[in-house]
């Protein structure tokens, strides 16, 4: 049993991917590589909080459980993969991961999500770059000690002998899985991308109003609320007459919300839930608590 | 009553509350989130549009008030995100957050229609209604020197 779960801490490849390639889960979250073996059980089928696929065309991307809060988190964790994988870390993708509280925690804060990240990140890429190596040297029958990782890709003597990963990820995929923990890492001085300025990930995005904050997220049907807080601390609603707020056009729903304190924290108070946010403001305004 | 005007070059149409601000017509009826909601009162920017090419606080416009008038939010700036503000902004890689951004862009476009070649003084100026809590300022200045370089030279070969 404890094998099993020692497996799952591990990375996880599948040839089951949509399109082939190679795909490594792996934890980046030490709550969720922590976790008692019973809890691990539950998040099957996907255990893993992190994942790099390498494609057949050749893109790399990462699936980062991070929120890119303005502290360049989307970019400087894909230049920790990018630099142990030996690739340009503009061809390194990353992507938020979904919402799913099982597996995913996006806890992002206290400024550790770079050392937090270093030592999984930098594993993982190597482990990828070895597997891809591997791949290489079965191609060419040569001993993989004799093949260098280099600009996306593996050369073995002659630059006529190089094969970009894309081109070696489904085969990649059926090599050994290497030891995370002694996994030969890259030597900091031969370190080409951390160390370095890079220009932000995300910049255009944040200058064409395309970038999605919290307050932009739309689902289907989504209504606007707001929520009139207790002045004091503590406090709890005692009454309120929602005549008024409901008599203001737009205004759908006006109703009492409990303190919340698992998982997140909210004061509760009084919700006005209206089909755009300025008639809830306006509601909020005609309310009588 | 429906109220109709130029929206980034084409005719929109909305029928809402004429007391609406155009903030939140663009945000939740045309579901146009490049315009930020921060203070609604007009003091921090982050709301910034054109009104007739004028940099506009969207949060504390009547929508009724823009009635027939063209209208030019961040989503509309340029066909391709290239707008020499934001091809700037880009190169100095000023966003942090970014939360700002769009408002801050809107005003340093706004000012350099008018001033091809604005001084320091005159930026700090200009800019003074927009607030970054990131603290940006050193950045978005640079950028606008640098966007009117971009800006010339466009002039120039055109």
């Amino acid at each position: 049993m404890s094998t099993l779960i020692l497996d799952r801490r591990e990375f996880l490849k599948t040839g089951a991917i949509a399109g082939g390639g190679l795909l490594i889960g792996f934890h980046l979250s030490a709550t969720a590589a922590n976790d008692p073996a019973e809890e691990q059980e539950k998040k099957i089928p996907n255990p893993f909080d992190a994942w790099v696929h390498i494609s057949p065309d050749n893109n790399v991307t990462l699936i980062l459980e991070k929120s890119e809060m303005g502290q360049g988190i989307m970019t400087a964790v894909p230049m920790i993969l990018a630099e142990e994988l030996c690739v340009d870390w503009k061809k390194v993708t990353v992507e938020q991961a979904p919402t799913n509280p099982a597996i995913y925690d996006h806890g992002t804060g206290g400024s550790g999500s770079v050392s937090s990240c270093w030592l999984p990140m930098r594993q993982a890429g190597a482990a990828a770059r070895g597997m891809l190596v591997a791949a290489a040297a079965a191609r060419w029958n040569v001993n993989p000690d004799t093949c260098v990782a280099q600009d996306g890709g593996v050369l073995h003597g002659s630059r006529k002998n190089f094969l970009p990963y894309g081109e070696l990820a489904t085969d990649a995929a059926k090599q050994p899985i290497p030891d995370l923990k002694t996994v030969p890492l890259k030597n900091s001085n031969d370190f080409t991308i951390v160390g370095r300025g890079m220009p932000r990930w995300e910049a255009r995005a944040k200058t064409n109003g395309s970038a999605k904050f919290g307050i932009d997220s739309r689902v289907e049907g989504m209504q606007f609320a707001v929520v009139a807080r207790c002045p004091v601390f503590g406090g709890k609603v005692k009454s309120f007459d929602a005549a008024k707020a409901k008599a203001v056009a737009g205004v759908r729903e006006v109703f009492a919300i409990d303190a919340v304190s698992q998982g997140a924290f909210t004061a509760g108070g009084v919700a006005i839930v209206a089909g755009n946010s300025w008639a809830a403001m306006q509601g909020r305004k005609a309310l009588q608590v | 009553m429906a109220i109709s005007f130029m929206l980034n070059g084409k005719s929109q149409s909305v029928e809402v509350d004429p007391q609406m601000p155009l903030l939140w017509v663009l945000r939740d009826t045309l579901n146009m989130t490049g315009t930020k909601f921060g203070c609604g009162m007009a003091l921090c920017g982050a709301c910034t549009v054109h009104i007739n090419g004028e940099a506009t606080r969207s949060c504390i416009t009547p929508i009724s008030a823009v009635s027939g008038k063209q209208i030019t939010t961040i989503e509309g700036l340029s066909a391709d995100g290239n707008h020499p503000v934001q091809q700037a902004w880009v190169e100095i890689d000023v966003p942090q957050c970014g939360y700002c951004q769009c408002g801050q862009i809107m005003s340093a476009a706004a000012l350099l229609a008018k001033k091809a070649s604005p001084s320091d003084a005159e930026i700090d100026d200009f800019m003074s209604g927009n607030i970054c809590r990131c603290g940006t300022y050193q950045r978005i200045r640079k950028a606008i020197h640098r966007a009117a370089e971009i800006q010339s030279a466009q002039h120039k070969s055109a």
